[in-house]
C-alpha cells in the first residue's frame, strides 16, 4: 500500500538543493506516520491509556518515570496573506522520575510554493514541586530553543505574533536565528473526570534586545466515559477524550495588553488506540485580525514503557 | 505605565495565591494518610463501585492495572525492581481510600507518579481489583 501526499512544489531558488532534500525527508515522514497509524488500528487492542489531549497547553502530568514518548505532530495552516504552511514538531520526551521531565523537540516547515526548512529545536523541563495531587497542582517548565524565524509550528504564542510574521518567504526569515529562554507556571486541576489547565508563558530573547514577553494557554478535556469497560475495546468511549484549548498573547514587559496580540480557540480529540499509541486532532480557529483565521492540527504519539530498562538492559 | 505593572502584580498575586491554597491543602492530605485518617474528608464518590457489580469493577481494575501499573508492580503485582509487592501486608490491610489517595497522589519522592490523570472512576476499579490480591 502507498501513500501518496503531494505537499507541494519547490521554485528554483539558490538553496533549491537543499529544500529539495528536505521536501524528501517530509515526504517521506508524512508516509510513514500515516502508514504507521494506519497500522496500528489494525493490530490487536490490548488495553487503554488516559493520556493528554492538548498541543499547546501543558497539564500539570508528568510523563512517568522511565519510559519514552515519541510524538510527531504537524499543523497545516492557512493564513490570509501568505502562502499555506504545514509543519512539524517532533517531540521526545522522557520521564526522569516522578517529579522531572524532560522533552526535545524538532521544527521543521514546508510553505507552499516557497520551500522547506529545518527550523530548530527546543529543549525543555518540567518539575513538579509538591508531592502530592492538589485542588490546583503546580508544575514549573523552563526551555531554551533555538530557532529561525521561519518557525510556524505556533507552539505557543506570546508577546504581538501575529500572522503578519509569516508574510516573509523562507530564503529572507531562515538566516535569522534567535536563542530563546522560555519559562513557564503550568497549573492543573483533576474534577470529576474534569483536566483544567492553566499556563502562563514568560519569554525572553538571548541573544536580541527585547523585552519579556508574555502569552497564555488554557485547556478544558474530558474522557467520554469515566469508568472503564471490563472488555478490551478499541472504540469505546472510554479511549476517546474531547477538549478545547485557548492560546494567545499578553504583550511585552512594557505593554502589557490584549489588544494587538493573536489568539487562537482549538476543539480537540484524541484517541487512545491502545495503550501506547494516541492520535490527535484539532481544529483550530483564529479569534481575530491578527491571528491565522484557521489551521488544523494533528499527531500521533508512541510510548515506549520503561525505556530506561531497555537500554540498561541493551548495554549489559 | 502603571498599567502593565499592576497587571504584572494582579497575575503574580492569583498565582502565588493559589500556589499556596493548595500547598496547604497538600499538607493536609499528606498528614491524613500518614496518621491513617484517610477515611475523613475523602472523596468518597471515587470510591463508588461505578460499573455496576464488583465482578465488573475488579475486571476493568485488572484490565487498568496491566495497562498503567503492570510495568513496574510487575503482571502478577508482585513487584519488581522499581514497585513495591501488591500482595504485601501494608497494601492488603490499607483502607481502599488509603490506596486510593496513594494512586491519586503517587509517591513522587518514591518514584511512583501521579495518577489523577486517570478518572476517579477508574482508580477505584484499579483498588477494588487489588483488593483482590490478598
Amino acid at each position: 500500500m502507498t501513500f501518496i501526499i503531494n505537499i507541494g512544489t519547490i521554485p528554483p531558488l539558490s538553496m533549491a538543493i537543499t529544500a529539495n532534500e528536505i521536501r524528501k525527508v517530509v515526504q517521506t515522514l508524512l508516509r510513514v506516520v500515516a502508514g504507521f497509524g494506519l497500522l496500528l488500528t489494525l493490530v490487536p487492542c490490548h488495553v487503554l491509556a488516559g493520556d493528554e489531549v492538548y498541543f499547546v497547553t501543558y497539564s500539570h502530568h508528568m510523563e512517568e518515570p522511565g519510559s519514552l514518548e515519541i510524538a510527531p505532530s504537524f499543523i497545516f495552516g492557512v493564513p490570509k496573506t501568505s502562502n499555506r504552511f504545514l509543519a512539524n514538531w517532533t517531540e521526545v520526551e522522557y520521564g526522569v522520575n516522578a517529579w522531572w521531565t524532560t522533552e526535545f523537540y524538532l521544527d521543521s516547515q514546508k510553505t507552499f510554493r516557497d520551500s522547506a526548512v529545518l527550523t530548530g529545536f527546543r529543549w525543555e523541563h518540567r518539575f513538579r514541586p509538591l508531592a502530592n495531587e492538589h485542588w490546583i497542582t503546580p508544575v514549573f517548565y523552563f526551555e531554551y530553543e533555538h530557532l529561525s524565524d521561519a518557525e510556524k509550528t505556533l507552539k505557543e504564542v506570546v508577546g504581538f505574533d501575529s500572522r503578519k510574521d509569516f508574510d516573509e518567504s523562507n530564503a529572507d526569515l531562515r538566516p535569522h536565528t534567535k536563542d530563546e529562554f522560555e519559562t513557564k507556571l503550568i497549573l492543573g486541576s483533576s474534577y470529576r473526570g474534569w483536566n483544567i489547565s492553566e499556563n502562563f508563558i514568560a519569554e525572553k530573547k538571548l541573544n536580541q534586545d527585547g523585552p519579556w514577553e508574555f502569552g497564555y494557554a488554557a485547556g478544558v478535556s474530558r474522557s467520554l466515559r469515566l469508568s472503564a469497560t471490563s472488555r478490551e475495546c478499541r472504540w469505546c468511549r472510554e479511549n476517546f477524550l474531547a477538549g478545547v484549548e485557548f492560546y494567545g498573547g499578553l504583550g511585552t514587559l512594557d505593554d502589557f495588553t490584549l489588544r494587538g496580540t493573536s489568539h487562537y480557540a482549538a476543539a480537540i480529540l484524541a484517541w487512545t488506540v491502545s495503550d501506547r499509541v494516541t492520535l490527535r486532532v484539532s481544529p483550530t480557529l483564529g479569534l481575530n485580525s491578527r491571528s491565522i483565521p484557521y489551521m488544523m492540527r494533528f499527531g500521533i504519539s508512541y510510548e515506549i514503557p520503561r525505556f530506561n530498562r531497555q537500554i540498561r538492559g541493551l548495554l549489559r | 505605565m502603571m498599567r502593565p505593572v499592576l497587571w504584572t502584580f494582579l497575575a503574580m498575586a492569583t498565582a502565588s495565591a493559589l500556589f499556596y491554597s493548595s500547598a496547604v491543602q497538600a499538607q493536609k492530605t499528606s498528614l491524613e494518610v500518614s496518621h491513617g485518617a484517610e477515611a475523613r474528608n475523602l472523596p468518597s464518590r471515587g470510591l463508588q463501585n461505578p460499573s455496576g457489580s464488583q465482578e465488573e469493577a475488579v475486571a476493568a481494575g485488572r484490565k487498568l492495572y496491566r495497562a498503567h501499573c503492570a510495568q513496574c508492580h510487575g503482571f502478577n503485582a508482585r513487584g519488581q525492581d522499581r514497585g513495591s509487592d501488591l500482595h504485601s501486608a501494608s497494601i492488603q490491610n490499607s483502607p481502599p481510600e488509603t490506596l486510593f489517595l496513594i494512586l491519586r497522589n503517587g509517591r513522587i519522592r518514591k518514584g511512583m507518579p501521579s495518577w489523577s490523570r486517570l478518572p476517579d472512576q477508574r482508580l477505584s476499579q484499579i483498588v477494588a481489583y487489588l483488593k483482590t490480591l490478598r
